[in-house]
């Protein structure tokens, strides 16, 4: 099972996309900074968006599901229990995991943005799918739905997942790092090789590295034991 | 196209022109075809055939009843060419700078914030509108009559927040009505060229 991105172009005013790359199973992390094309290409990904030119290769893929940014796009029906039905879940062990015990019956336009991304995440990755896009997953959300989210991923690693985001303080382990600057994916390599030579990293993930040389992992844990390892 | 005074005067002659003659709008549709780079925000054949069904509905209608319907689906498809041009050759903040330009600071700048705000919001539909589909394909539905409603409910509904926040924004930063703008324009002699032939097509039309 791979994702194959062929000499992708897409352009839109004065923005051009370009990106090229094996997207193999495992969970990718594809970061860089607001508005360099993550989103645009996580909508190509998804079959939401038709690329300019070149060609992207679902091989193997058979199921597919994009995660958008903002919870209230994916909202097709007017309550809870709907809204959960509507993605073929039983709505009891949904709510449950959300947090939202006993509110199926609820308008979902009375619920906080936290919660409504809480129901999404829930619902769609309690999901099989061969290819799970996620657009900033964690946007939004508590450290407690961060750490739920993060743990459910580590625990459920199957087909290609891809992470799209900028916050990396609550990340599941990742296997391969990608950066999109100015429109362009670049492949920083896999982890942990590619931490050492990550020269544009995020600043928390810098200031790890220059302190401590031993960070493996970009996940929660791996982050929480080199600050741990700094203030020793 | 560059100066969007040209172009919005064009529009609203065009379309007083092409309403009222069949010979107007056969003229705005020579210009179209001659003044402009003939773009549309048509994006598809399948979204004009949507927007060019409900007056071809009409039109027949009015046939069937003896009224002249071919006329009227001309005059109205030109009306859509023409609205779909400038829809598409608009640039942010085109609106603002027309307005105050021919209102000035006080009322100007108030109708081209409404206007801009307007637009804005429009953009903001039809961007949730392709997101709410591409919800839908993931749960393997289509649009129907019975999602029709949440989808179109929760998208107003989003709208009147939005529309809250932009309202609280211009609070905070002290807006009570007028603004300081200086707008600039680009005039090229073609859009000149372009603005005396709409005048003439406006005239000739007015007075067959």
């Amino acid at each position: 099972m791979q994702l194959i991105l062929d000499q992708i172009t897409f352009s839109r005013s004065d923005f051009t996309l370009h990106a090229q790359g094996t997207f193999t199973p495992g969970v990718h992390l594809i970061t860089g900074r607001v508005g360099s094309g993550k989103s645009t290409l996580g909508e190509i990904v998804g079959r939401a968006l038709s690329p300019v030119s070149g060609t992207v290769r679902y091989d193997g893929i058979s199921s597919s599901v994009l995660s958008m940014q903002f919870p209230e796009y994916h909202l097709t029906t007017t309550n809870l229990k709907d809204e959960i039905l509507s993605w073929g879940r039983d709505p009891e062990p949904i709510l449950e995991t959300a947090g939202l015990i006993g509110r199926g019956g609820d308008d979902l336009l009375t619920l906080s943005r936290g919660e409504l991304k809480r129901l999404h995440l829930a619902c769609l990755i309690t999901g099989r799918y061969d290819l799970m896009v996620l657009d900033e997953p964690f946007a939004g959300l508590d450290e407690e739905a961060r750490y739920w989210i993060s743990t459910h991923l580590d625990e459920h690693r199957e087909g290609i997942i891809i992470i799209i985001s900028h916050d990396v303080t609550t990340l599941p382990s990742i296997d391969q790092i990608w950066e999109m600057q100015d429109g362009v994916l670049t492949s920083i390599g896999h982890v942990s090789q590619a931490l050492t030579t990550w020269t544009s990293a995020p600043p928390l993930i810098r200031y790890i590295l220059n302190h401590d040389h031993e960070l493996s992992g970009l996940s929660w844990h791996d982050l929480v034991e080199a600050v741990c390892r700094i203030h020793e | 196209m560059q100066d969007p005074r040209v172009r919005l005067g064009a529009v609203l002659l065009l379309s007083i022109a092409s309403f009222f003659s069949l010979a107007g709008a056969l003229l705005t549709l020579f210009w179209w075809l001659v003044c402009t780079n003939r773009r549309t925000s048509f994006g598809s054949f399948r979204t004009a055939a949507v927007a060019f069904l409900r007056p071809v509905i009409a039109a027949s209608a009015t046939a069937l009843s003896g009224g002249d319907g071919v006329s009227y689906l001309v005059r109205i498809s030109v009306l859509l060419v023409i609205a779909s041009w400038a829809y598409g050759e608009r640039y942010p903040g085109e609106l603002l700078d027309v307005s105050v330009w021919l209102f000035g600071r006080k009322w100007g700048f108030d109708l081209g914030l409404v206007g801009e705000m307007s637009l804005s919001s429009l953009e903001i539909l039809s961007d949730e509108f392709r997101r709410t589909r591409i919800a839908l394909q993931q749960k393997g539905q289509h649009l129907s009559a019975s999602n029709l409603p949440p989808v179109i409910t929760s998208m107003l509904v989003r709208q009147f927040r939005q529309a809250r926040e932009r309202a609280v924004i211009l609070a905070i930063r002290g807006f009570r009505g007028g603004g300081s703008l200086c707008p600039s324009f680009v005039t090229s002699y073609a859009d000149i060229a372009a603005g005396v032939f709409c005048a003439a097509i406006f005239a000739v039309s007015v007075i067959v």
